[in-house]
């Protein structure tokens, strides 16, 4: 009986024992996974963080300005006047969006007596 | 009797082993009372590594929040020169590589150390050729390196970092302790190998520094920029200076000079380019100056506009020295004194109002004392006190000799008319904001003093718009606008102690539009060939910054048109 207990125990503190082993080898194994997944991940962040000021570099006023020096284009801010604005609102974008009929239909519709003009400048 | 037979030996077996057993007693006892925080040390030492976390300096935006200064992750290359073998070789490569001098790289891998720096800061492309070598005694250590995507845009005001990122100019030293942050430390576990594995015993992690918002605007400061340039390189001049404020709360818009630098490599540039000439270096400013005597005159009571004065046909004697208008003139009106600039109808006005007063108003406009911005260099000028005056001081103070301003007074002193009297404290930080962006810290408008009565400076800018509609300033023109301005061309003192005949400062200052001013802004360039008056040379970049600055601000032209617009360029003050 007594034998029987003592086995017991023995049996449970190397269970345990094994446990914190394995537990550990585990812990060391991630660890090494992560540190690698990590520096790709790093790797990956700190390319994003470069690309982003590439292109904070390009879209720079200083250098618009180079490019546009170098293709002698003499920029200014425009007049308002000068400015097109495009109608944004639902009637607006219908005029782009209109349904495209078939090539039958179409052929027909361009068939009309007259002449048809819209006015540009509305 | 097996015992009593072997006793002798018996004992003696058992006290050596009683004394082993008691040494390894007394020896367990000293290592774990003794030695025990040493050998945990050394323990601690192995399995672990101390790291220091670097925190984020904090990013720098203008107004509209674009970045102007950021941080991109760059690597640094060591080495560790105990392990390397053949240096030689290792040499020659890092040397067709990096292209580092060859005394350079035998001096640093011929040190007895573990560790040392070879080049810090690389660029992606130079550490894959590095990498590509293969020598596992050369290693990369992770670091941030402060980058400006605007290069050579308000270098003056940005400033810049060293090697180790501590503000060295300009806002990133002003504020260098808000940018900073506060570096933070992990302490990982190491294998048997020694390498550095992701599980944290310890972390403190770092603080990051704050991110500032300027008042400047990126597209007022590119159109200041692009129009100095212009000017800068129309004329050879020696130095220009720009300076756009909104009159009304003292933001600095746009702050810009010439020579200037790239802020990307700005240890290349030499001192004197890097001077942030606006609040470190003092200029006589010539007729400019002469709102202050007409605005004394005023406040005073001493002078009416249609007041007028005698300006004895272009030469007038005031102790030994015989004062002379560019153009003769007789008898003007106090508003047509100041539009035409005339250096005697100032001079009789200076006399009508006495030393004393004309000192106290120069005080009152700032000149002669800081106005307390916000970045680091900026000097007090030079005004003598009325006692140091000698007989000749009052034909020269009050038409911008004898004194030594700043632009940035003058572009303040401009801003008294435009407000209304008041003296606002220029500034160039808005706010403070963390990486969340909570609000830290808002900057609001500080009045220094008020200078003016609200009549007077009203009066004032009557007056300085018919500088331009009529008097020197008529190249600063803008159609359907009014325009408010004085030039002023001085004279720069001769290394013989002489006012020279070929070196002059041309000045422009002025605000528009007049009626309800949105911008003050300050032309002044140095040595400017061949034309030199400050209504031929500034005028007209003040007129292009306004018309920009006016359709970015998105101001609509008044209906008036002013009068007499000029076509010719040239024309002298």
């Amino acid at each position: 009986m007594r034998l029987l207990k003592t086995l017991l125990i023995i049996a449970l503190v190397t269970f345990t024992a094994l446990i914190y082993v394995y537990q550990q080898t585990q812990i060391f194994y991630l660890a090494y996974r992560n540190d690698k997944k990590q520096a790709l991940l790093q790797e990956t962040i700190d390319k994003n963080n470069i690309l982003r000021y590439n292109e904070k570099v390009l879209s720079s006023l200083p250098y618009i300005e180079k490019k546009l020096l170098a293709s002698y284009s003499d920029f200014e801010i425009p007049q308002e006047q000068r400015l097109v604005r495009l109608d944004l609102t639902t009637q607006g974008r219908s005029e782009f969006s209109r349904p495209r009929n078939n090539i039958l239909v179409r052929f027909f519709n361009s068939i009309t007596r007259q002449a048809e003009a819209k006015p540009i400048n509305r | 009797m097996y015992v009593r037979k072997f006793s002798r030996r018996f004992y003696a077996v058992f006290f050596s082993f009683l004394l082993i057993f008691s040494f390894f007693i007394i020896r367990l006892f000293y290592i774990q009372f003794f030695r025990s925080h040493y050998l945990s040390q050394l323990a601690r030492r192995q399995h672990q590594q101390h790291i220091e976390l670097e925190p984020r300096r904090g990013t720098i935006y203008d107004r509209n929040l674009k970045p102007q200064a950021v941080n991109i992750p760059m690597d640094s290359l060591y080495a560790v020169p105990r392990q390397i073998k053949d240096k030689e070789s290792l040499i020659k490569q890092l040397n067709s590589v990096l292209g580092l001098d060859y005394s350079f790289l035998k001096d640093r891998l011929y040190r007895d150390k573990s560790f040392i720096w070879i080049a810090r800061k690389l660029s992606p492309a130079k550490v894959k050729e590095i990498k590509q070598l293969g020598c596992k005694w050369l290693g990369f250590v992770k670091e941030s390196r402060r980058c400006y995507p605007n290069t050579y845009l308000a270098s003056h005001i940005i400033g810049f970092t060293g090697i180790d990122n501590t503000g060295l100019e300009g806002v990133e030293l002003k504020y260098n302790n808000y940018l900073k942050g506060q570096a933070g430390f992990a302490w990982l576990l190491r294998d048997a190998r020694g390498v550095k594995l992701d599980i944290l015993e310890n972390i403190m992690p770092p603080k990051d520094g704050y991110n500032l918002i300027l008042t400047l605007d990126e597209i007022i400061q590119f159109i200041a920029e692009r129009e100095l340039e212009r000017v800068f390189k129309d004329f050879q001049a020696k130095q220009a200076s720009i300076v756009v404020l909104n009159p009304h709360t003292g933001e600095i818009l746009a702050w810009a000079s010439r020579p200037n630098f790239d802020l990307n490599i700005a240890k290349d540039a030499d001192s004197q380019t890097r001077r942030n000439r606006i609040i470190t270096d003092i200029f006589e400013p010539g007729s400019s100056f002469k709102i202050i005597t007409a605005a004394a005159a005023i406040e005073e009571n001493k002078v009416k506009e249609s007041d007028k004065f005698f300006c004895e046909e272009g030469s007038y004697r005031v102790g030994n020295h015989i004062l002379h208008d560019h153009h003769p003139h007789g008898w003007l009106e106090f508003r047509e004194v100041i539009e035409q600039s005339s250096n005697i109808g100032t001079t009789k006005i200076a006399q009508l109002l006495g030393k004393e007063i004309i000192y106290r108003y120069v005080k009152l406009f700032g000149f002669g004392s800081k106005l307390g911005m916000d970045l680091p260099g900026e000097i007090e000028g030079l005004i003598r006190r009325p006692h140091l005056w000698s007989k000749t001081s009052i034909a020269a103070v009050p038409i911008g000799h004898e004194v030594g301003v700043t632009v940035l007074q003058l572009t303040s002193a401009i801003s008294v008319i435009a407000n209304g009297g008041l003296l606002m404290r220029p500034y160039v930080l808005k706010e403070v904001r963390d990486k969340y962006n909570e609000k830290i810290k808002v900057f609001s408008p500080s009045l220094i003093r008020k200078v003016l009565s609200t009549d007077t400076a009203n009066r004032v800018k009557d007056i300085l718009t018919g500088v331009v509609q009529r008097g020197t300033g008529r190249l600063a023109q803008i159609p359907g606008y009014k325009v408010a301005g004085k030039t002023g061309t001085a004279q720069k003192i001769g290394p013989d102690g002489r006012y020279s005949h070929r070196k002059f400062v041309a000045v422009f200052i002025g605000f528009v539009p007049a009626d309800d001013p949105a911008v003050a802004i300050c032309v002044v360039v140095d040595e400017p060939r061949p034309y030199y008056f400050g209504g031929v040379v500034c005028a007209p970049v003040f007129k292009r910054v306004a018309i920009q600055v006016l359709k970015y601000l998105q101001i609509r032209p008044q209906k008036e048109e002013p009068q007499g617009l000029v076509v010719s360029r040239y024309e002298a003050e």
